[in-house]
């Protein structure tokens, strides 16, 4: 099981990642070797996943467990094949600034 | 010099049988142990539970398949062997690698959850016994898309944590 101290750290980290500007996240995929845009959302569904069992285990509060529901709803919403996954769209659209607002609110959560 | 450890071993009831295997371990810290198991079964001696002279665990890095010995990570066998060394799924597809590795006792086939490709690709991630997540998973991204990467793999595990893309 991951280390629940870690998990806080690790989320931190992502939701910085996540409110980041673009050119820091491009940076970011290209600094994992190239990955998809997904990566942005696949990395917190990841950790989103744990986000329940570290909340019944006292490490997460539910504040912090909604802001991070509340990000992944988002990050739902926009997944499947709706041009939303570009680096392009990542740099210019909409839908990508309301998720580093979104972002941003949850990281004050965690911090 | 070597010490001597016969040990009753009992692996997960998914192999479905109670295994003895002999070994011999050198004193020395970094030796390497030795396993003379049956030929005909295979099992990682990091599942081993419990041991007749008192001994738990005797070696995860160490597997014993088909009777051969070799180090966890030389070759893909299990999933211990991708979470020892994620570079192994180098240029291997999803359909070779889920065919090795999908009988995992608490590991489950998925799809990718969010993206562009959702509902698409290869995810096989590991579940505690209360069905919660452990946070190990290998991921197969198909890539594609406008400028969109070639396919790659990712792997997270609690050793090594989270790998960079593997091609």
């Amino acid at each position: 099981m991951k280390s629940e101290n870690n998990f806080v750290a690790e989320v931190a980290a992502m939701l910085r990642l996540l409110s980041a500007e673009p050119e820091v996240q491009i940076e970011y995929l290209e600094g994992i070797g190239g990955g998809s845009v997904d990566e942005l959302a696949l990395e917190l569904d990841d950790l989103a996943r744990l986000a329940p069992s570290m909340h019944d285990a006292g490490i997460v509060s539910l504040e912090q467990l909604r802001s991070i529901e509340a990000i992944t709803s988002q990050m739902d919403s926009m997944s499947g094949d709706t041009g939303m996954w570009s680096i392009e769209s990542l740099r210019s659209d909409e839908v990508w600034r309301q998720v580093r607002k979104l972002a941003a609110a949850s990281l004050a959560d965690f911090i | 010099m070597l010490r001597l450890l016969n040990l009753g071993v009992v692996v997960r009831p998914a192999i479905g049988a109670a295994l003895t295997f002999m070994l011999a371990a050198p004193v020395a810290a970094e030796a390497q142990f030795l396993i003379m198991a049956n030929p005909a079964a295979a099992a990682t001696a990091g599942e081993v539970l419990t041991g007749a002279a008192g001994g738990t665990v005797i070696n995860s890095r160490i597997q014993a398949s088909q009777g051969a010995l070799r180090p966890v990570g030389s070759i893909l066998q299990s999933v211990d062997d991708v979470m020892a060394n994620p570079s192994l799924l180098a240029g291997k597809s999803p359909a070779l690698v889920q065919t090795i590795l999908q009988k995992t006792p608490g590991w489950k086939v998925e799809t990718l959850a969010k993206g562009s490709k959702a509902g698409q690709g290869f995810v096989f991630r590991e579940y505690s016994k209360r069905g919660n997540p452990t946070g190990q998973m290998i991921r197969w991204h198909p890539g594609g898309g406008h400028h969109g990467p070639d396919p790659y793999w990712r792997v997270t595990s609690h050793t090594l944590g989270k790998s960079e893309v593997i091609r």
